[in-house]
C-alpha cells in the first residue's frame, strides 16, 4: 500500500527477475568485423545475439536495447579515426536508452570511452562474457538502473535537486502502481530534447513483463 | 604509479614464466598427452596470463575499477576459478587448499564490482601458497552474513608479521623472516588498493602459536575480505 504523503526514493523499489527470461527477451547487437568471441556458446546459453559486421549510420542499431562494439575494424565510415569507440560515443549521445558495451585488447585508448559503457576484455572467458551481457541487459530492464539514467539527464539539464526528488517519487509510485509514466516530468521546465531523451529511456520499460516490484 | 623498468621486468618475468608452462603443456600435447589434467593446466596457465596482464595494468594505473566496469560477479565462482588456476603451484609445495562454503554451486552471492576483483583473490591465494608451511593446509571459508559475505583465509607460516600489521600494506614492506620467499612486497599493497577501488573490506590479523618448526615459531595469518550489499542468485 502506497503512502500518499511519503516522498519515495528509488531505494523503495526492489527488483527480481528471471535471468533466462531476460536473456531471451533482449536483442543484443554485436558490432564486429570478425566472428564475436563465444558467439555460439552464448546463444546456447539463451542470449539473443545478432552479429553485425559494420554499420554506415548509427540509426541502424537504434532498435537494439544492448549494443556491443569492437574497437578495431568497425565504424570506419562513421569515424575513421576512433572507429568502434566513435560509434559508441555517438550511440551514447543519440540513444541514451541503449546499454553499451565495448571490447578491445587495447586499454590505453579506452580512457575516452563513454562513462556508461561496460568494458569487456578481449581475453575474457565465457563466464565473464555471460556476466557482462547479463549486466547490460539489467541496465535496460532494472527500474533502478533506468532511473539513474533519467536522474543524470535531469541533473545535466540543470533541474534543481528538489524537483528531481519529486520526479523520483512519482517514478517509484508509477512503477509500483503500474501506471503510465507519461506525466512524470510535468511542470518542472524541461527542454523538448530532454523530454525526448527521458521518454526514450522510459520506453525500454514498456516491454518488460518479468519485473516484480514491491515496496 | 611505478612505470619504471622494474615493473616492466617483473611483468615480463611473469609472462615468460607462464608462457614456458604453456609451451611445456603444448609439447606434452604433441606427444599425445591429451589427458584432462593437461588440458586443465593449459586452461589454468591461459587464465593466469590474463590475471598477470590485469595486475600489470592495475599496478601501472592503466586500469582501475570504475563505474563503467561494475557488474554482478558471483564471488564464490570467481574465487574458485583463481584457486583452480593456481593448482600447479600448491601441488609443488604440497600445500592443500580447502574452499569451505555451505552453498557451493547452488546459490551464488553476487557482488557488483569489476573483474579486477579476480586479481585480489589471486594475490591472496598466491601469497598464501608462498608463505604457508610445506605440507600444510590453507583454509578459505566463505561465510554468508546479512546481505554480504566474508571470505577468510587462514595459513600457518614462520614469517614474523612484526608488531605493526598495517605496515605490510605499504609498498615494498615485507614481514620479518621472509627473505627466503620470493617476492617484492607489492602484493598486499596492491590488494589494499583493489579493495579500496572495489568497495571491499580488507583486514589482516596474525597470532603467534605455541608450535614451532625448525626452532622457529609458527604464526597464524588471517586475511579477510568483506563484501557488503550482496544479492543472492540461484
Amino acid at each position: 500500500m502506497l503512502n500518499p504523503f511519503k516522498q519515495y526514493t528509488i531505494k523503495d523499489l526492489t527488483f527480481s527477475y528471471s535471468r533466462m527470461n531476460m536473456r531471451s527477451q533482449t536483442n543484443i547487437c554485436i558490432l564486429d568485423d570478425l566472428e564475436p568471441p563465444y558467439k555460439s556458446e552464448l546463444i546456447s546459453s539463451g542470449f539473443c545475439i545478432q552479429h553485425v559486421a559494420d554499420i554506415k549510420h548509427i540509426t541502424e542499431v537504434r532498435n537494439y536495447p544492448v549494443v556491443i562494439c569492437d574497437i578495431d575494424g568497425v565504424g570506419t565510415e562513421i569515424d575513421s579515426k576512433q572507429q568502434g569507440l566513435g560509434i559508441a560515443l555517438q550511440i551514447s549521445k543519440a540513444y541514451p536508452q541503449i546499454a553499451l558495451g565495448i571490447y578491445s585488447g587495447h586499454t590505453h585508448g579506452l580512457v575516452h570511452r563513454p562513462d556508461t559503457a561496460l568494458l569487456i576484455n578481449k581475453d575474457d572467458d565465457k563466464e565473464s562474457w555471460s556476466d557482462k551481457l547479463d549486466e547490460l541487459i539489467a541496465r535496460t530492464k532494472d527500474p533502478r538502473q533506468v532511473w539513474s539514467k533519467i536522474a543524470v539527464r535531469l541533473f545535466n539539464e540543470g533541474i534543481p535537486a528538489k524537483d528531481i526528488a519529486k520526479v523520483e517519487s512519482n517514478y517509484v509510485k508509477c512503477y509500483i502502481k503500474k501506471r503510465p509514466m507519461d506525466r512524470l516530468c510535468d511542470h518542472i521546465g524541461l527542454t523538448k530534447e530532454a523530454l525526448e531523451a527521458i521518454n526514450s529511456i522510459l520506453s525500454v520499460l514498456t516491454n518488460v513483463t518479468t519485473i516484480i516490484a514491491t515496496v | 604509479m611505478p612505470t619504471d623498468n622494474s615493473a616492466i621486468e617483473d611483468f615480463l618475468h611473469d609472462v615468460l614464466k607462464i608462457n614456458s608452462q604453456l609451451k611445456k603443456c603444448l609439447s606434452e600435447f604433441q606427444i599425445n598427452d591429451t589427458t584432462p589434467s593437461n588440458i586443465k593446466r593449459v586452461w589454468a596457465q591461459a587464465n593466469l596470463l590474463s590475471v598477470c596482464i590485469r595486475k600489470y595494468e592495475f599496478n601501472n594505473g592503466i586500469r582501475r575499477a570504475n563505474n563503467g566496469e561494475l557488474y554482478d560477479i558471483p564471488i564464490y565462482k570467481r574465487a574458485e576459478k583463481i584457486y583452480k588456476c593456481l593448482d600447479n603451484q600448491h601441488f609443488e609445495k604440497k600445500v592443500t587448499i580447502r574452499l569451505n562454503s555451505k552453498n557451493r554451486g547452488q546459490i551464488h552471492l553476487i557482488y557488483k564490482t569489476s573483474d579486477i576483483i579476480e586479481l585480489a583473490f589471486y594475490i591472496i591465494f598466491e601469497n598464501a601458497i608462498k608463505y604457508a608451511l610445506w605440507n600444510s593446509t590453507i583454509n578459505i571459508d566463505f561465510t554468508e552474513k546479512k546481505h554480504g559475505m566474508l571470505v577468510m583465509q587462514c595459513i600457518n607460516s614462520t614469517t614474523n608479521p612484526g608488531s605493526d600489521l598495517e605496515r605490510l600494506f605499504e609498498r615494498g614492506v615485507r614481514g620479518d623472516n621472509s627473505a627466503g620467499v620470493e617476492g617484492d612486497g607489492i602484493g598486499l599493497h596492491l590488494l589494499r588498493e583493489i579493495c579500496c577501488d572495489c568497495g571491499v573490506g580488507l583486514k589482516i590479523d596474525a597470532e603467534r602459536t605455541r608450535q614451532k618448526t625448525n626452532n622457529q615459531p609458527i604464526y597464524k595469518f588471517y586475511v579477510s575480505l568483506t563484501f557488503n550489499n550482496c544479492k543472492q542468485e540461484r
